[in-house]
């Protein structure tokens, strides 16, 4: 086999200048192969993300569950589901009796939780919990992000030309700025290490910016909340309407701080962002079914919490007949699932059309180099008949002598493949870099190529060899 | 013993509607040890003859035995390997790869060998059937580096490497010129006496001929007179003239 090598080398390396042009026509090909795929990979890759980062992945997790009645199929209004108020309930607020009963809404509320039902029991609703933010993390597979938020007022220290009292406190994790596409207008997010330690420090909006501090530049102001004094690291545009948080102030601060200020260790809602809109609903019961778990509901119970996706919570505000609103609410997840599922796949098959297309060419260009290898092993071939027959004469084989020019024809094809190669990645780097056009790498295309170059080499080398393999010794010895 | 036996063989060639009688019916025995030469005229059947010896062709009827084996009905990928082994070839235009090395030629054989030699012992075996032709200083020259008389000892290296019982040279000298063809003739001549390799030399020349200790005379296929010689053992060129004639092209059969 090394001693093949070593002939097909020098063969080729006699035929110095025919070798170089097949090579070349043998590496265009290659370059080819590799140019389309890193193409083709990219641009199904970009349709990928780009389906990904416009479909539904982002799940809110909250409490208390929110869920309408669903409407029976005779027009009626099943009633059986009671709501509860937004913010729901702490296990305090059910045992102090007066506090509920100063609120009318919440009384009425209450009695929807302990009235019997007609169907399914439900039980109060708990904040959620600490280990259920970390269930979700560590058992909930698929997911990308999660994070958590916490809101309420609180009552400001003095601050000296701020009219303001009271100020509403919002807290998060670092994953949230991203899942609600917050705009950094000016200064610095709030870093992982201060939302681990809860540092004093916020994040407002320009409008809240321009309420508290006309006259000046609000970075790096201080304000005195409850006795801390917080400084602003950043102007962020949160895309959320203004109005009441500027009137309350709304302060955006870490986590760990907010929980310290308002006394609480729960979470008002927890963020999971799917890792793709396939796997949304999914991720949506999988949470459902560890929460319920979690929370030993028993099964005749409905959840007290609620898990949605993104336009399940944009729903109601449409303006639609509320009845209607109800029962397309109810249904949303799997709806929107199925109308972006449907658009993904036609933005695939696009994207899978162009590839194909381009393979098309790529593919092309390498049957021109293997019809070149073909060429150049046949004049070979005939050129070196004498020298066939004088192996024959000594003792060659048949085999022998196809194995030689099979060797050679394979050498010339991959090594035309590791040039084209070459030249494939330094196109896609030049692609991508360059003309910032989306590119993947994918090693396993590398050896395809490779592979394919050979295999050109086997399937265009076998005929010139089988001639040679086939030459009379006679004759062959007698040819000039 | 009798390295060669051939009884009544024939080959007919069929080249669209003509039939060509290349061989007639020809039977002959060489014994271990003798230098025939075989000698007629463009068209005789010597050629032909020379491919069935050397097992590159098989003949249309008749039995061919080489060294008490019958060859005659055996398959091209049995015959590749008795030609390796049993024969060594010695050629008229040399038939040396260009742009290869004298060591690199000499090997060309073994690589066909089985069982599979290393290159180590390839290029043992290649060097020392070099220096047996006294060409040890010349292991790494390219052919065109080397004159013809050299040549034609890289050639005959390359027939002794395996060790063969047989020699066939199909006009080892039509290349070369009278001191040379001597050379080669003497060489030759050594061979069979020292090493008892038994030679079949196929030439054209009368004078080249009377090297052998046998001389087969073939006209039109058959064999036309077989007669012992005494070989000729003077090797000064001037006493002897034998390139006046023009040499006739080796078209032969072919």
């Amino acid at each position: 086999m090394l001693i093949n090598l070593r002939m097909a080398l020098k063969a080729l390396l006699q035929n110095r200048l025919q070798a170089m042009l097949t090579l070349s026509g043998m590496s265009i090909g290659v370059a080819m192969v590799v140019l389309v795929s890193g193409l083709g990979l990219g641009a199904q890759q970009q349709i990928e993300s780009q389906i990904e980062s416009a479909g539904p992945t982002l799940i809110t997790v909250k409490a208390g569950n929110f869920r309408p009645p669903s409407i029976t199929t005779n027009g009626q209004q099943d009633n059986s589901g009671g709501e509860l108020a937004e913010g729901s309930m702490s296990e305090d607020d059910l045992s102090n009796e007066w506090a509920i009963e100063e609120d009318a809404a919440l009384l009425a509320a209450r009695e929807r939780i302990t009235a019997v039902r007609q169907t399914k029991n439900r039980s109060p609703a708990w904040l959620l919990r600490k280990e259920e933010r970390s269930y979700i993390i560590g058992n909930v597979s698929n997911i990308r992000a999660v994070a958590s938020s916490i809101a309420g007022n609180v009552t400001m220290g003095n601050n000296p030309g701020i009219v303001m009292r009271t100020a509403n406190i919002y807290g998060f994790e670092s994953a949230w700025p991203e899942m609600h596409s917050w705009e950094l207008q000016d200064g610095r997010l709030i870093s992982a290490a201060e939302h681990e330690s809860g540092a004093p420090v916020m994040l407002i909006t320009r409008a809240v910016a321009e309420r508290l501090w006309p006259q000046q530049p609000a970075l790096e102001q201080t304000l005195n909340i409850a006795g801390t004094t917080l400084q602003v690291v950043g102007l962020i545009e949160d895309g959320e309407a203004t109005g009441s948080s500027i009137i309350v102030p709304r302060l955006y601060i870490p986590m760990a701080l907010a929980q310290t200020l308002l006394g609480r260790t729960d979470y008002d809602e927890i963020k999971v962002r799917s890792n793709s809109v396939a796997n949304t609903t999914e991720v949506v019961n999988a949470i459902k079914t560890g929460l319920r778990e979690l929370r030993q509901i028993p099964e005749d119970t409905v959840d007290d919490f609620r898990v949605e996706s993104q336009s399940t919570s944009a729903m109601p505000s449409m303006g639609m007949d509320p009845r209607l609103a109800r029962a397309v609410q109810s249904n949303i997840v799997e709806f929107e699932q199925e109308a972006w599922e449907e658009m993904a796949l036609s933005l695939r098959q696009a994207g899978r059309t162009f590839t194909l297309l381009l393979s098309a060419a790529a593919a092309v260009s390498l049957l021109v180099g293997g019809i070149g290898v073909m060429n150049i092993m046949l004049v070979s071939v005939a050129a070196r008949t004498r020298e066939i027959g004088l192996r024959m004469a000594l003792g060659a084989r048949m085999k022998d002598v196809l194995m030689q020019f099979m060797v050679e024809a394979v050498t010339l094809a991959a090594l035309g493949g590791l040039v084209g190669l070459v030249l494939g990645a330094g196109g896609l780097y030049i692609a991508s870099n360059g003309l910032q056009w989306a590119t993947a790498i994918n090693p396993s295309m590398f050896m395809l190529s490779i592979t394919m170059a050979a295999l050109t080499g086997i399937i265009f080398g076998f005929g010139p060899a089988r001639r040679a393999a086939q030459l009379d010794p006679v004759v062959a010895l007698k040819s000039e | 013993m009798s390295v060669i036996t051939l009884e009544n063989i024939k080959k007919t060639y069929y080249l669209g509607d003509n039939t060509v009688n290349a061989l007639r019916d020809v039977t002959l025995n060489v014994e271990e040890g003798e230098f025939v030469a075989i000698t007629g005229p463009s068209g005789s059947g010597k050629s032909t003859l020379m491919h069935i010896l050397g097992c590159l062709d098989r003949p249309t009827s008749g039995k061919y035995m080489l060294n008490g084996n019958d060859v005659s009905g055996l398959p091209m990928e049995a015959l590749a390997e008795i030609r390796n082994r049993q024969i060594g070839f010695v050629f008229q235009g040399f038939n040396l790869l260009p742009r290869t090395t004298a060591t690199e030629n000499v090997e060309v054989p073994l690589l066909y060998s089985r069982p599979v030699l290393t290159s180590a012992e390839r290029k043992d075996m290649a060097l020392s059937a070099l220096s047996s032709m006294g060409l040890a200083d010349r292991v790494d020259h390219h052919p065109s580096q080397l004159s013809g008389g050299q040549q034609q000892r890289v050639a005959i290296a390359r027939a002794l490497v395996n060790n063969p019982a047989i020699i066939l040279a199909d006009e080892p000298t039509g290349n070369l010129d009278t001191k040379t063809s001597i050379e080669v003739m003497k060489l030759l001549q050594e061979l069979r006496k020292e090493k008892g390799i038994t030679i079949i030399l196929i030439t054209h020349e009368p004078e080249i001929a009377a090297y052998g200790t046998r001389i087969i005379s073939m006209r039109d296929g058959l064999v036309v007179s077989d007669e012992a010689n005494t070989p000729r053992e003077d090797f000064d060129e001037t006493r002897t003239a034998y390139k006046a004639e023009p040499v006739v092209a080796a078209a032969a059969v072919e």
